[in-house]
């Protein structure tokens, strides 16, 4: 498993993971009410990075991560998710690039209930077809990863928030995304559970050379992050490197 | 595996164990409806099946000729009116009948109820009936011997104190007595009018059991001996003889193999009414054939399960409505865990699937319930009635068929509001 990944961080020709050009999204189109929240974002994140997006509620980062995590069309701008260009796509190409190629991780986990924590990590490859052998290997492998192999067999609502979200991490790694796409991972856990689960993803990008898109109002977890995006109102208005910039050169 | 089917059975079954009560009384209207089909069927099917077989015993050759009050002009029957001696079917009458449809006639009964009477022999005591008839009745009401002989010609003829009696009987008064050594031996019969003594010359053993006997009485317990001698011991308790009468209410004639027995009795009817009736004004006769009672009480039958078929029907429709109600509540409690589950790349199709899956299990647990129930009562139903039987397996596969189809059908506007959902509008869904 980690292998594989390090393989992949090997081959780093830093290749696009998300080229996003003049991305704009507006509701209630032609209406008097009609409101435009993303103004023109352009963003390139490019394969084994780690960055962070932040912004004040309302910037717009919301809507932002809805696009780039294939739940949502722009309105206008061009957007490719490794290569693939995510334009009039219909609904069934949407579910199947979340499946293959984005990985979310979620405030509030999202784990589905009364379900083990093994079958929540099964379920992505379920959707993508992948044989019950291959799935419940591989799921097993991945909570080995997030340090969860004693626990596969648990209900969600026999976990604690902590083991929730590592859970949550490794069904967001099911079928190897692109892109792993955290909205506020530690938004609902204290702050030492926050800390295990942000270490986690450091792993993740260091050892296992994973794309991560972290979503965040905190600007201390943002600082750990190779680069910052700020938005607010629709725009992207800086963008800086963090501190774990120079980390992840000389790895 | 397309769909993830055995993922979404298992995944429906742990969503109902989770909310027990809330399964089972969503379930219950697909519970009542398919558990009262299954119920009447069972039920309905003994009851012809039993019903069918006890008239066919009785003789589907045989008619059955009945005295009928005339409507007046104004078409009321008056019924305070009592019968006179010219209103009955006579001996003279009968002889007239058999010599016009001798070639049609295998034998006709009449039976004179003498009443009840206690038998006795020795110290052993047991209550009966008792009845006269014609030689070879008995045959009509298929009562076959197993010792001796039915009443014959000789003995009706000659009014001689014989009687026929059951094997149940003859276990009461004559304990450890085989039918064959009972022939020949006597008895009394202690009625209201006196003590009279029989000798045996027949033993018969006929039973029916449950509802029939309930119909055509328990005839283990009745003794039949000759008609001369029934209707001499009805004269001699009438205080007044005039109002005795040497006639009869009802004959039960048996026609011939191969005589068309509708169009025999159309003709047994007419010719009585034509001969004799003309010039009654009160009372005519009828005739039926078995056959048409038979038609009648399945008609009735038929009529019963369509009306119990139509309960089920509405009872099954708002099973089904409890059902979508209930999946609909099901979706919105669980919007979060669709949109999650879109997020992770499920299909509107697969989370449609999901749910119908959901509402067939539900429906199937139902139907499977039901049918348990039907069965049941279906069973204790027939066996009270007196011809236990099982529901036919096609009608349990077609039970669970339908039952499935309602879930498909209930389950699909929930199932698809679900896989409409927005994933976004989903998973902020609070």
């Amino acid at each position: 498993m980690s292998g594989e990944l390090n393989q992949t961080s090997a081959a780093t020709q830093r290749r696009l993971m998300i080229d996003m050009q003049g991305i704009h999204k507006r509701f209630y189109i032609g209406q008097p009410n009609e409101l435009e929240i993303l103004k023109g974002i352009d963003l390139q994140v490019r394969e084994g990075e780690f960055l962070s997006i932040v912004g004040a509620s309302g910037s717009g980062k919301s809507t932002l991560m809805n696009i780039i995590g294939a739940l949502d069309r722009p309105t206008e701008g061009s957007y490719f998710l490794d290569g693939v260009p995510m334009g009039e796509v219909p609904d069934d190409m949407l579910s199947e690039i979340r499946n293959h190629k984005i990985g979310f991780v979620f405030q509030t986990f999202n784990l589905i209930p009364r379900t083990t924590a093994l079958s929540n990590v099964e379920l992505p490859m379920l959707y993508a077809g992948v044989s019950l052998r291959e799935r419940t290997q591989r799921a097993k492998a991945l909570l080995e990863l997030v340090g969860m192999g004693d626990r596969m067999r648990h209900m969600p609502n026999e976990l604690s928030g902590g083991q929730k979200q590592r859970v949550a991490i490794a069904r967001a790694m099911a079928n190897d995304p692109a892109i792993i796409l955290a909205d506020e991972p530690t938004g609902a856990l204290d702050s030492q559970t926050g800390r295990l689960v942000m270490d986690l993803f450091h792993t993740l990008h260091r050892r296992g050379g994973k794309t991560i898109v972290l979503i965040t109002h905190n600007p201390e977890l943002a600082e750990e992050t190779e680069r910052i995006v700020t938005i607010s109102d629709g725009q992207v208005i800086g963008e800086r490197k963090g501190g774990l910039r120079n980390a992840v050169s000389a790895t | 595996m397309p769909f993830q089917l055995l993922e979404n059975i298992s995944l429906a079954v742990n969503g109902l164990r989770a909310n027990k009560m809330r399964a089972l009384l969503t379930m219950l209207g697909i519970i009542i409806g398919i558990g009262s089909v299954i119920t009447i069927v069972t039920v309905g099917d003994a009851m012809t099946s039993s019903v069918t077989t006890v008239f066919n015993d009785m003789g589907a050759n045989s008619i059955q000729l009945m005295m009928v009050d005339k409507p007046d002009e104004n078409g009321n029957t008056n019924w305070s009116r009592s019968y006179e001696e010219e209103d009955y079917i006579s001996d003279e009458m009968l002889e007239l009948y058999e010599e016009r449809f001798r070639d049609e006639i295998d034998c006709w009964a009449v039976t004179v109820n003498a009443g009840t009477g206690q038998m006795q022999v020795g110290r052993n005591q047991a209550n009966g009936y008792v009845y006269g008839t014609n030689a070879g009745a008995l045959r009509i009401q298929n009562i076959t011997p197993i010792a001796g002989h039915d009443l014959n010609d000789r003995e009706v003829d000659g009014d001689k104190n014989v009687a026929v009696v059951s094997k149940g009987m003859l276990e009461k008064l004559m304990p450890g007595v085989t039918p064959q050594q009972a022939l020949g031996r006597e008895f009394k019969v202690q009625m209201a009018q006196g003590l009279y003594t029989f000798s045996i010359v027949g033993v018969y053993d006929y039973q029916v059991g449950g509802m029939m006997a309930a119909m055509v009485g328990d005839t283990s317990s009745q003794i039949f001996i000759p008609l001369g001698v029934a209707k001499q011991i009805s004269r001699d308790g009438a205080s007044d003889p005039s109002n005795f009468t040497d006639g009869y209410y009802v004959v039960q004639i048996k026609a011939k193999a191969g005589v068309d027995v509708e169009d025999f009795a159309r003709r047994t009817e007419t010719f009585f009414n034509n001969s004799f009736y003309r010039s009654n004004q009160y009372v005519g006769v009828e005739a039926t054939n078995m056959d048409s009672i038979i038609g009648q009480m399945t008609s009735v039958m038929d009529t019963m399960k369509i009306a119990v078929s139509v309960i089920a029907a509405i009872s099954l429709l708002v099973g089904g409505i409890g059902v979508m109600n209930i999946m609909l509540v099901s979706v919105t409690e669980r919007t979060r865990e669709i949109g999650t589950r879109k997020a992770l790349g499920a299909r509107n199709s697969a989370i449609r699937v999901q749910f119908i899956v959901e509402s067939m299990i539900i429906c199937l647990i139902g139907g499977a319930l039901g049918v348990l129930l039907g069965t049941a009562l279906g069973v204790a139903g027939s066996a009270a009635l007196g011809a236990a039987s099982w529901p036919s397996i096609p009608v349990v596969l077609v039970a669970v068929c339908f039952s499935m189809g309602i879930g498909v059908f209930f389950g699909y506007y929930p199932a698809n509001k679900a896989a409409k959902l927005d994933p976004i509008e989903a998973l902020r869904y609070e």
